[in-house]
């Protein structure tokens, strides 16, 4: 399957007077082939690797950056907010309501008892005002003579 | 788990694909042994360059893993073929990444052909030194075979598979680069004793 380069300089495809120019590139390869540094073939076997070793079933590596660092903690930050406000959500709509939201909601009824409470003192209210003499109090200054009538107070009585 | 140790004994390439593909880690790296050097000698010849040519083979390895273990590639004896036409892909995508953004006297230095310089012949001690660059004046099609054939060790077949062209098609590229080649580094010579 390959070929023996040690071997071309006799190849039948080589003509005869051809045959030093072959020799010499096969040096020049050779040559070409030893050119390279040290432990060519183990940086080649590292650089390549992991290429080969995907199908293998081996876990994949991505090289981890100060930007991809950055991104997946925003990533947490934002899951972790988002997090909080469903739970807190959830949680408001199953609990039930505070006792000062319960107060508001029953003055906010009318029960039958506010009502009939409500009723007798606006009748004690109308029966008392009935009971007052609107008429004295209504009179003015001009039937009196006097703003205060006959009931003088003392203190305006000397200024009079 | 796959055994990630070197297998031991005389190494088959094709029972290495199959296990590579499996996922054996050992095979992979026996692959690697095979052909590592091969690739990194096709990838330097054309870029003249140690770090770009380590880079382009790496590269073409992590392909070759990756098509390997997704199952997309399938062994019918033809894995060499496959690779350096992986190889040569990459260097040809790379070769013109370079040229684009590359300043001019970086040509060199990047695989175009250009004409050999006087300068180098006149002082040039080492042959292989002469040949590297008389390589820069062949045909991008005639390059490929030669390098396939010497610097990637494949047999003529499989550069016709390699290349998909007839056999003939690539026994005569050979023969005419041979000769470009030749007629190259004679004239060199030739220039070196006149300036002598």
């Amino acid at each position: 399957m390959t070929h023996n380069p040690d071997n071309r300089e006799t190849s039948p495809e080589t003509p005869a007077d051809l045959i030093e120019v072959a020799g010499g590139l096969d040096r020049l390869a050779h040559a070409e082939r030893q050119s390279a540094d040290a432990g060519l073939e183990s940086r080649l076997f590292a650089g390549s690797r992991d290429a080969l070793g995907i199908h293998a079933g081996e876990t994949l590596k991505f090289p981890r950056s100060a930007n991809s660092r950055a991104w997946r903690l925003a990533a947490s930050f934002a899951l972790l907010v988002g997090g909080t406000a469903v739970a807190f959500w959830a949680a408001s709509r199953q609990s039930p309501p505070p006792a000062s939201s319960q107060r508001l909601a029953s003055q906010s009824q009318d029960s039958p008892l506010d009502v009939e409470t409500i009723r007798d003192e606006l009748e004690d209210f109308l029966t008392a005002a009935e009971s007052i003499d609107v008429g004295e109090i209504a009179a003015s200054p001009e039937e009196t003579g006097s703003f205060w009538g006959d009931d003088v107070p003392s203190f305006m009585e000397d200024s009079m | 788990m796959p055994d990630s140790s070197p297998s031991r004994g005389p190494a088959d390439p094709a029972a290495l694909i199959v296990r590579a593909a499996a996922g054996d880690e050992g095979a992979w790296r026996d692959l690697i042994a095979l052909y590592g050097r091969r690739v990194y000698a096709m990838a330097r010849s054309r870029c003249r360059r140690d770090d770009l040519a380590e880079e382009i083979t790496q590269s073409v390895f992590v392909t070759v893993a990756g098509q390997l273990s997704t199952g997309s590639y399938s062994e019918r004896g033809r894995f060499e073929s496959w690779l350096f036409r992986v190889t040569m892909n990459r260097v040809r995508d790379e070769v013109r990444r370079r040229q684009r953004h590359a300043a001019p006297t970086d040509a060199l230095r990047i695989g175009q052909s250009v004409e050999a310089p006087v300068t180098m012949a006149s002082t040039a001690q080492d042959d292989l030194e002469a040949l590297r660059e008389a390589m820069g004046t062949l045909a991008d099609a005639d390059r490929d075979v030669v390098e396939l054939r010497h610097h990637a060790g494949l047999s003529f077949k499989q550069i016709a598979e390699t290349l998909d062209e007839p056999i003939g098609t690539i026994l005569a590229r050979h023969h005419r680069a041979l000769r470009k080649l030749k007629e190259t580094i004679e004239q060199l010579r030739e220039t070196v004793r006149r300036l002598q």
